[in-house]
């Protein structure tokens, strides 16, 4: 297969100079206080839509960017352009490497790397994913309490790679037992446990593949939870504080305009 | 807290901690803008809503935004430029009100949250602004008597959350907001950012009682990927929103609340 070790280099290329010009068209000016900002400025959306096709990173950038699209006809846009990928030459190593290469803080990019190849169904892709699964927690000292207190930065691609694997499970792809197998086993509780629950729930969760759950002491009872159960755990009472709280003093609005004219 | 660092109302009054948390609230107004990471659905959201200065309007007075907030790289001169902090806020805060609904509502009767977050978000914070201070939260939210609210918005909430992540964080201040509901300290992510359980996770002086502001954002990413509508939502963003509910799960309880969220968004008992 054909490396494309400049992947990564050529992808952020692509994405800068794409964005760099909507960055910079951001004017100061005066401002007129408590005013809504007018929108007669053109709206300048950030692009991936005019790149070169002549290499895989261009092709890279337009998969991930065709994976956000929604509204009519997006899905069907998306697969054609899986499976135009898939037949480009170190297509998937071309995902692969980029992930590999890409820094640890680049989360979303990961994350999004990860989805693709999981839209993959080849055993190697199927050991991609394995890897990511079973590659444990990137702990972070972190310095912000709060939501910036985000400690385990690869959980997010740990976990879709091992909720990939069942697709690719139900897809028949070879070697895919042999990788849920290792995530079972040597994955982080975390992900392993998220594992089990997507074979639970796609109905795949084997006598053998509990056990395994078992063995680390991983709950493998799983229930979907429904009816009256899904109700209490949804129960929310926004207006719950006690009487004779000061209450805030802001205009309360009483409604929201609809948004059929946006539509 | 999401952020919360708060002073919150554990300090019912203390002139002291009120001159505090004004010095707090100073706004300096550092250039803020980086070149935006094109895989957070901002494109894609932004041309949904269109930027249509009847929505920008509403948004601007019901989260009571100001223009000397949001000067130069923030946005408010270039307010449809999706790489600018301002444009980002606006495309969680559509995708807050009318990724369920077209028609949102401002009553708070319906158990799907995704009918009337926007509306009880705007009414729960008190101003929304700008920061581009290093190692901060993504966001905090100040409340409580003799204190200056607001809710304030950092670099990593413009940049390093996609939109579905920033629309949850949203709903999750304004329950700091509205509920005076603080975090504790003991959960997998530590300090400030923990709920004790999932039924009871408000803590602090005057608190709400009942679901924490945790425990909101994984609710609305639930109803967002089992109710969101066809045309603003598709597998990946569903995917993100599962994720980030499962990581809240995971890493922001004291107590596990012994369920995960499945690929399709629905609560599986893990526990």
């Amino acid at each position: 297969m054909r490396r494309n070790y400049g992947g990564f280099v050529g992808l952020w290329a692509v994405l800068a100079v794409g964005c760099s010009s909507s960055s910079e068209v951001a004017k100061s000016g005066s401002e007129s206080e408590g005013s809504a900002p007018p929108i007669a400025t053109p709206a300048t959306q950030t692009s991936t839509q005019s790149l070169d096709t002549g290499s895989v990173a261009p092709k890279v950038a337009k998969l991930l960017s065709r994976m956000e699209a929604i509204g009519e006809g997006s899905s069907a846009a998306l697969d054609l352009e899986l499976k135009e990928f898939k037949e480009t030459p170190g297509a998937l190593e071309s995902l692969t490497e980029t992930y590999a290469k890409a820094p640890s803080t680049a989360t979303a990019m990961k994350w999004k790397l990860v989805h693709a190849v999981g839209q993959f169904a080849t055993p190697a892709s199927a050991k991609f994913l394995a890897d990511v699964a079973t590659s444990g927690p990137e702990i972070v000292a972190v310095e912000a309490k709060g939501e910036g207190a985000r400690t385990d930065r690869t959980l997010r691609a740990r976990y879709t790679a091992a909720v990939s694997l069942v697709g690719h499970l139900v897809a028949g792809v070879k070697d895919s037992g042999t990788a849920i197998n290792r995530v079972l086993q040597d994955a982080d509780e975390e992900t392993a446990r998220n594992l089990g629950v997507e074979l639970f729930s796609a109905g795949k969760l084997s006598t053998e593949w509990r056990d395994a759950l078992r063995s680390r002491h991983i709950f493998a009872d799983f229930k979907r939870i429904e009816g009256a159960e899904l109700d209490k755990l949804r129960a929310i009472d926004p207006a719950t504080r006690p009487a004779g709280s000061p209450v805030n003093s802001k205009r309360q609005w009483t409604s929201v305009p609809p948004l059929s004219a946006a539509e | 807290m999401k952020g919360i660092e708060t002073m919150n109302s554990k300090i019912f009054a203390s002139l002291a901690v009120s001159a505090v948390v004004l010095l707090g609230s100073a706004r300096s107004h550092a250039l803020c803008s980086r070149i935006a990471n094109p895989y957070q659905f901002d494109s894609f959201y932004g041309a949904l809503w269109g930027c249509k200065q009847e929505l920008v309007n509403d948004m601007w007075y019901r989260f009571a935004f100001e223009a000397a907030d949001w000067p130069g790289t923030y946005g408010y001169n270039d307010p449809c430029n999706d790489s600018t902090p301002l444009k980002r806020t606006f495309n969680a805060m559509q995708l807050l009100g009318y990724a369920m609904t077209a028609s949102p509502t401002c009553s708070t009767s319906s158990s799907n949250v995704g009918m009337w977050a926007y509306c009880w978000a705007g009414n729960s914070i008190d101003e929304v602004y700008p920061g581009c201070e290093a190692n901060e939260p993504r966001a905090h939210t100040s409340y409580g008597p003799f204190v200056d609210a607001y809710t304030k918005l950092f670099f990593s909430f413009f940049y390093d959350e996609d939109v579905i992540q920033r629309a949850g964080t949203l709903f999750h201040e304004a329950r700091h907001a509205q509920g005076w509901c603080d975090h504790t300290d003991s959960c997998a992510d530590g300090p400030d950012s923990c709920d004790p359980n999932w039924g009871s996770g408000c803590v602090g002086a005057g608190s709400s009682s009942g679901l924490g502001a945790n425990g909101y954002t994984v609710l609305y990413m639930n109803w967002f990927a089992t109710t969101a509508r066809s045309n603003w939502i598709n597998p990946t963003i569903r995917a993100s929103a599962v994720a980030e509910g499962n990581y809240y799960l995971s890493h922001r309880f004291g107590t596990d609340p012994c369920f995960r969220l499945n690929a399709a968004g629905f609560p599986v008992t893990t526990c």
